[in-house]
């Protein structure tokens, strides 16, 4: 309390007892390599400026004032040479300096440091005013220019016919794969129906519907490719599943799929009696539905990877643009597969159930199961958008019911061909009309919201992912484990539940002392943009288990399973501290 | 509460300098306006034997804060040891205070110092940084003149040649 007090009346006492002396004058540093870009093996010279100001100086001291690497940083990213000082004014016996004062030395650029993280050196000073009083040291980190070590450490790799062909390989067995994924299960139900209701067609109808439906995977699968390689040369390339980053795309699919979920509870015909004959047979035997079958499972299918996938498309995402559109025909190849292969032998399908009443209460399941993919898309779009936003959207849907409900009611099996036409176009006007009313989220829309939100729904035990908050585990000697997710990734759910969030998970990584880091790629992220790549890879979910206080990271696989996770700890351990207390002498619980 | 405190200070009178107070003021030393008690600490001297203020009433107490990396800090203690010896005998004391911030300024590099430069007042080393977070005015040397009733009788930010006949006179008629 004495001392609160003493403090108080050396405030309220100050007028009459000048405390000038207590503002620390602020001293500008400047950094600067020439040359400005340093490659790793490279030797520079590190230039700092140091500007005293007028009425203090600082004294030659090499402990008070000098130029060092950041700690933990010496050798390992960059070393530096012999400090060089400046001639300085001789003042009783010291050397003072005034002004602009330039402190140099040789930097050697020792090692490749992750990308997005930047080499620190600290620079030290203790200034003395004129009069003769001096300020307490000062120490502060300056990072190097962004370019001075190699900004982008993408994973060399031999581009051999025999690697073009094993990733072509990856692609199309991740294609396969990427069926059974959870993301594509919703669509899976639509063409479930699509298939039931050919199933009472001829064999060579069925033949062109699973044709189609491979027609329009692959269709949307070139117009991402061609997206993707539009995006690569501009240098705004993201990762698999960056659309999903977009809410305007994210609304446009919601909207789409309620649309779709409206006619299957008869809200309106999707096959009006307004198109002409061809179409009219062609939509009966499904096959427009195939096509957009194909075309909705796609844009599904993307927001997550499937093992072999995440490889292929990173490994594709560093390669020509030929070599892209290949990969992603090697995709809709292997996702189309098992339905091609069911058009090629339909006897498969004529097993199913005969078409009947139960069709219409399966149909009005199905669409339920459609309005569950809407509600699942908005839990994306939530994250990507403020509650304004969120609203507009809600109310796009309303709208668009309301449109679909007019439309219905126009567009009749009884209903003139002239008033279904002009109906359909309405309907199709005011839905565009609708969608640009209501999808514009203003600027700053969602993004800082979003961040918010990531901030603060990093999940207990886990650190937001920076590459210094890595680095500093690293130096500590922590064993890290980084995971990159995102909302609209259902295969990162996934993992969550099996792994994360297990009550085993819960126990394992705290016992084992593993720092876990989450980067979030729910929006556009461009750090995570380039550690994803760094890592080998074009989309979410990525794990890279780094071994205690070492940077030799691992991948792990897209889909986890606890032996994934105990392999990649046990291996990577050096020294048998761990291996003791995986022991049994231990009542360990995982 | 700050209200409270401000009521209570400007409430009281300014108190009158001394004939003491008012020759320091002269010679560019900061005296406080109104009564201004001192605040109790302790802190090992050199030997690593514990010093506190409050033991030390009934003497002039010049509580000095340097490190060894100040240049005018370093420049003005041949004067303080001088001092010291010719106040030998009376109520009189220094305490130099060094404050250890490791790596660079450490107890040994205060202790070498004061060994190497064969100084004999008594110099206290705050590891625990409790005298500066008291008595530190943002930069050094500061020196603080304390009463022997522990009151604060004056402060001086900047360096001085201490045994100057003025200060001598000063210091003498205080504890006289």
């Amino acid at each position: 309390m004495n001392k609160i007090r003493f403090v108080f009346l050396l405030i309220i006492l100050s007028a009459g007892f000048s405390l000038s002396a207590q503002d620390v004058p602020p001293v500008k540093v400047d950094v600067k390599t020439s040359p400005e870009v340093l490659q790793p093996g490279d030797k520079g010279l590190l230039e700092i400026t140091f500007t005293f100001p007028e009425g203090f100086h600082q004294t030659k001291t090499p402990d008070f004032f000098y130029i060092l690497p950041a700690e933990g940083e010496a050798g390992r990213f960059l070393s530096l040479g012999e400090i060089q000082y400046p001639e300085g004014i001789e003042e009783d016996g010291l050397v003072n300096y005034y002004g602009k004062t330039v402190l140099s030395a040789e930097i050697t650029i020792t090692g490749e440091a992750p990308p997005g993280y930047r080499p620190k050196i600290r620079a030290g000073w203790q200034i003395c005013s004129n009069e003769g009083t001096c300020f307490f040291p000062e120490e502060q980190s300056f990072p190097l220019a962004a370019n001075t070590i190699s900004k982008e450490a993408p994973p060399k790799t031999q581009s051999g016919f025999l690697t073009l062909l094993k990733f072509i390989l990856f692609a199309f067995t991740g294609g396969l794969l990427l069926n059974v994924m959870p993301c594509v299960l919703p669509i899976l139900s639509m063409r479930a129906l699509n298939l039931i209701n050919q199933s009472k067609n001829d064999n060579r109808s069925i033949f062109i519907s699973a044709m189609l439906y491979g027609l329009g995977v692959l269709v949307s699968l070139l117009v991402l490719a061609v997206i993707v390689i539009a995006l690569k040369f501009t240098g705004q390339l993201a990762g698999w599943g960056f659309q999903f980053q977009n809410p305007v795309f994210v609304s446009v699919l919601m909207v789409t799929i309620f649309i779709f979920s409206l006619s299957l509870f008869d809200v309106f015909l999707i096959n009006p009696p307004g198109m002409n004959s061809m179409v009219r047979a062609a939509s009966k035997k499904g096959y427009i539905g195939s096509f957009f079958n194909g075309i909705f499972a796609v844009l599904l299918a993307t927001p997550c990877t499937a093992p072999f996938l995440g490889s292929a498309l990173g490994f594709a995402f560093s390669q020509s643009a030929a070599f892209i559109l290949l990969s992603f025909t090697a995709i809709g190849a292997g996702f189309a597969l098992p339905f091609i292969l069911l058009g090629l032998w339909p006897a498969a399908i004529k097993a199913l159930p005969k078409p009947g009443k139960w069709m219409d209460t399966f149909k009005e399941l199905m669409g339920f199961l459609l309005l569950g993919t809407v509600v699942y898309l908005f839990s994306t779009l939530r994250y990507e958008v403020d509650s304004d936003g969120q609203l507009k959207v809600l109310l796009y849907l309303l709208t668009a019911a309301f449109i679909a409900w007019i439309y219905g009611k126009l567009s009749s099996p009884s209903s003139k061909v002239r008033t279904s036409k002009a109906a359909f176009a309405g309907a199709v006007i005011l839905l565009i009309l609708s969608g640009v009313y209501f999808l514009d989220f203003h600027e700053g829309t969602g993004k800082s919201t979003a961040v918010q939100k990531q901030v603060s729904e990093v999940k207990e035990g886990w650190e937001l992912f920076s590459p210094e908050n890595l680095q500093q585990h690293i130096d500590k000697g922590n064993a890290v484990l980084v995971q990159f997710s995102a909302k609209w990734c259902t295969v990162c759910k996934v993992n969550d539940r099996v792994i994360f969030n297990s009550d085993k998970g819960k126990i394992f990584f705290r016992k084992r002392d593993i720092a876990l880091l989450y980067g979030d790629y729910t929006s556009r992220d461009p750090v995570i943009g380039e550690w994803i790549r760094m890592y080998g890879k074009a989309g979410v979910p990525v794990y890279a288990y780094y071994p205690p206080g070492s940077s030799n990271y691992k991948v792990l696989p897209e889909i986890l399973t606890w032996s994934i996770i105990e392999n990649a700890v046990k291996t990577n351990q050096e020294g048998n501290a761990v291996k003791t207390l995986d022991g049994s002498s231990f009542f360990s619980q995982p | 509460m700050l209200i409270l405190f401000t009521a209570v200070i400007f409430a009281q009178e300014d108190v009158q300098m001394s004939a003491a107070q008012q020759k320091l003021y002269q010679l560019g030393f900061d005296i406080p306006k109104a009564a201004l008690e001192s605040v109790d600490f302790t802190a090992p001297d050199i030997t690593g034997d514990e010093v506190s203020l409050s033991s030390l009433k009934g003497k002039l107490v010049m509580l000095n804060l340097w490190a060894t990396w100040c240049p005018p800090c370093q420049k003005e203690m041949p004067s303080m040891q001088r001092l010291s010896e010719k106040m030998k005998g009376k109520n009189f004391t220094i305490l130099a205070v060094g404050t250890p911030s490791p790596p660079r300024e450490t107890k040994d590099k205060i202790l070498s110092y004061i060994k190497r430069n064969k100084y004999t007042f008594p110099v206290l080393v705050d590891e625990s940084q409790q005298v500066y977070g008291i008595y530190g005015s943002g930069s050094i040397p500061t020196t603080w003149l304390i009463g022997p009733d522990g009151i604060i009788l004056a402060r001086l930010v900047g360096a001085r040649e201490w045994d100057s006949d003025e200060i001598i006179e000063i210091f003498n008629s205080i504890i006289e």
